[in-house]
């Protein structure tokens, strides 16, 4: 086990940001926090490295209590917080060689770990720049090239890709996934549930500071009933004819919008051809068809009522 | 060693305002200097002033002649010719500073020993200094001149022996505890240190501390497996090789300035330990406002007003002696005040006595309570910011 949170309890004043949260997670996963805003994942990784005194609860991690001093235990932890957490006055080579410096004291080992930090990160060209020459994406890899320069057994990254562009955040979710190759346990969070979905081996839906739903993004899909969502261009649709869609099997909501229908299914076979032989049968012409599988927004929005962006 | 390394790289990057500040010194040093170089003591640099006197004799007889002869050496004696308005347009051109006018029987008035004597007329320029001292003489010399009458001299002898006596000159030495160098280049220097003290503090360490405090960058450093005593104590040897570094540019740049004057002035050691409390008060200063300040901005505002207003009301670039009696109260309440006091009392003496010692040592234990007192409500506000944070 890498890490084992237990009843976790954390409270700015009569706020609770936390309510008794539990998480295990185990080697080699990708493991993935996923929240709305405010939900409480930067509290848990503040918590977890020990940045923020909880009120209760225990945090394990390598199978030992994390606490403000454990030194041995913060040597195998890397972390790339949400900010970009540089010296503005430094280059990147002299960033990097700081953090890692901070782990590494060997001045020769140092130096190779920094440039191998920097191949990862692709940053060769702007070893001389000062963090305010870089644009936001390079920015961004280089807050988690002094992150992993040390080689960390656990990255923890907090929501890297804010503000990101998409080819930035594509070379980061790669890097991130090629860590978890070379052994890194990776825990990350994030409310864009498409990354998520994308890397994370499991997931934790948090609300409220609580843990809502964990799994495997299948299994996390299994757990509500939302087969799939069937969206059909039609011209012109009556409220009768809506009434007849929403007596088929298996359907759980029909709307009818800017001549869009959108029918979500709870799962079930042939649901689909169901749909066209109605249509068919009252000769309502229609256009465009899409289908979607459930997302963790609908996860997400099946458990708490409500919508990952909200 | 990590933190104490980056201390000096975040240090170079301020280079350029390190850099402003030291011109700023260098400049304003050389100017105090050069005011200071070329002046003399008050005895070598006073020259007497030679005015311009009109003496209109009515009274025709010797006596004109012998105030003549007496105040020529000194003075200027300018013939006029007896018209009032004539008198007056010389005065009011300032052709002449005074005119004197004797009396018709003046001197006959002078050698009656029965009568009180005549009095001199005179016409002068209405609250003219040159008037008034000139008057001052003349009164003197008229004293002394009736006193030697009086004992018996005639107008004639009594003339000569005013001669005589001006002319011996008496030779006086003056012995004191005062440097008679005060208000020297040495002086000058140190007295101007306060400044390129108190805004490298505040740079050098405001600066650098604020960079090192800021929340995202201290998180990760939370977050790394160097114990906080050690970053304290990397921290600290900057700022402590960073001060040093400040104290021997001053000493070098001092050296320059006074010709190497400042290595044999025996007042030097004492100047050094004043600046030695001063630049601790300067780094608790920059220690403060390193981790009151939200950004780089405000300490450069921080850092100008600061500076020059401890610079100022401390009597730093102001002398303390043009300061009124309100001035001097709240200035009493900045370190600046008691380490300009300092360097005044030291540029003073010339041998170290008791009182000297004890004077200096209690306003430099002023500045060094400044120091202590100010680093002390920086942890303090470091302290609440940690429990704040937690």
């Amino acid at each position: 086990m890498v890490v084992k949170i237990e009843n976790l309890v954390k409270r700015y004043g009569d706020l609770v940001a936390l309510d008794h949260f539990n998480l295990e997670i185990e080697e080699g996963e990708i493991f993935g926090l996923l929240g709305p805003n405010g939900s409480g994942k930067s509290t848990t990784i503040h918590c977890l490295l020990s940045l923020l005194e909880y009120d209760k609860g225990t945090i394990e991690v390598f199978g030992q209590e994390m606490k403000p001093n454990s030194y041995e235990l913060k040597k195998d932890i890397g972390v790339i917080m949400q900010n970009v957490a540089v010296f503005d006055e430094l280059t990147v080579y002299e960033n990097i060689d700081y953090f890692c410096g901070l782990y590494v004291k060997d001045r020769a080992k140092r130096k190779k770990l920094v440039c191998e930090a920097i191949a990862f990160v692709e940053l060769e060209d702007y070893k001389k720049f000062y963090p305010k020459k870089l644009s936001g994406g390079l920015l961004r890899r280089l807050n988690i090239a002094c992150g992993i320069a040390h080689k960390p057994k656990l990255i923890i990254l907090d929501e890297p890709t804010v503000a990101v562009d998409p080819q930035s955040r594509n070379k980061i979710l790669e890097g991130i996934q090629e860590l978890n190759r070379q052994g890194a346990t990776v825990i990350y969070t994030s409310h864009y549930m498409e990354e998520v979905e994308q890397i994370c081996t499991r997931i934790a839906i948090m609300d409220k500071g609580k843990n809502v739903a964990l799994g495997t993004k299948d299994e996390l899909k299994n757990m509500i009933d939302l087969g799939e969502t069937i969206s059909v261009e039609v011209l012109e649709l009556t409220d009768t004819l809506q009434e007849d869609i929403r007596k088929l099997p298996h359907v759980m909501k029909v709307e009818y919008e800017n001549h869009l229908l959108k029918v979500r299914f709870s799962k079930g076979k042939h649901n689909l051809l169901r749909l066209f032989d109605l249509l068919k049968e009252k000769e309502v012409g229609f256009g465009g068809v899409h289908s979607e599988l459930p997302t963790l927004n609908d996860v997400f929005l099946e458990i708490t009522g409500k919508e990952l962006r909200d | 060693m990590q933190v104490f390394k980056t201390y000096f790289r975040l240090i170079n990057s301020y280079k350029g305002i390190i850099i402003l500040y030291v011109a700023i010194f260098m400049g304003v040093s050389i100017i105090l200097s050069g005011s200071v170089s070329g002046s003399e003591t008050g005895e070598e640099s006073f020259v007497a002033e030679r005015l311009d006197i009109g003496i209109i004799d009515r009274d025709d007889g010797i006596f004109a002649k012998g105030l003549t002869d007496y105040f020529k050496t000194e003075h200027d004696v300018v013939d006029l010719e007896d018209d009032e308005d004539a008198v007056l347009n010389e005065l009011y051109w300032r052709e002449v500073d005074y005119v004197l006018v004797i009396p018709k029987g003046f001197e006959e008035s002078l050698e009656d020993k029965e009568n009180k004597a005549m009095e001199l007329n005179c016409m002068k320029v209405p609250g003219s200094f040159d008037s008034s001292f000139f008057e001052a003489e003349l009164t003197m010399y008229l004293s002394k001149l009736t006193g030697l009458m009086e004992s018996g001299e005639s107008l004639s002898e009594a003339f000569d022996m005013m001669l005589n006596i001006r002319d011996e000159k008496a030779e006086v030495t003056m012995a004191s505890f005062v440097n008679e160098n005060q208000g020297d280049r040495v002086t000058m220097f140190f007295q101007f240190v306060p400044y390129l003290f108190i805004t490298l503090g505040i740079t050098g360490v405001g600066m650098v501390l604020l960079t090192f405090n800021k929340k995202e960058v201290k998180d990760r450093m939370e977050c790394a497996p160097t114990p906080l005593r050690n970053r304290i104590a990397g921290m600290s040897g900057g700022i402590l090789v960073f001060g040093a570094g400040l104290f021997i540019l001053v000493l070098v740049v001092a050296v320059i300035l006074t010709n190497g004057e400042v290595v044999k002035d025996s007042r030097t050691p004492y100047f050094m330990l004043n600046m030695f409390s001063m630049l601790l008060f300067s780094l608790s200063l920059g220690f403060l406002t390193g981790t009151v300040a939200k950004n780089n901005n405000a300490i450069s505002g921080i850092n100008n007003i600061v500076s020059l207003g401890l610079c100022f009301i401390g009597g730093v670039m102001v002398p303390q002696e043009f300061f009124g009696d309100s001035v001097l109260k709240v200035a009493k309440f900045f370190p600046t005040y008691w380490y300009v006091k300092t360097n005044s009392a030291i540029s003073k003496m010339a041998s170290m006595t008791d009182t000297m010692a004890k004077d200096i040592r209690n306003q430099v234990l002023v500045v060094l309570a400044y120091a202590v007192v100010i680093f002390a409500l920086t942890t303090v506000v470091i302290s609440g910011k940690r429990k704040s944070a937690a």
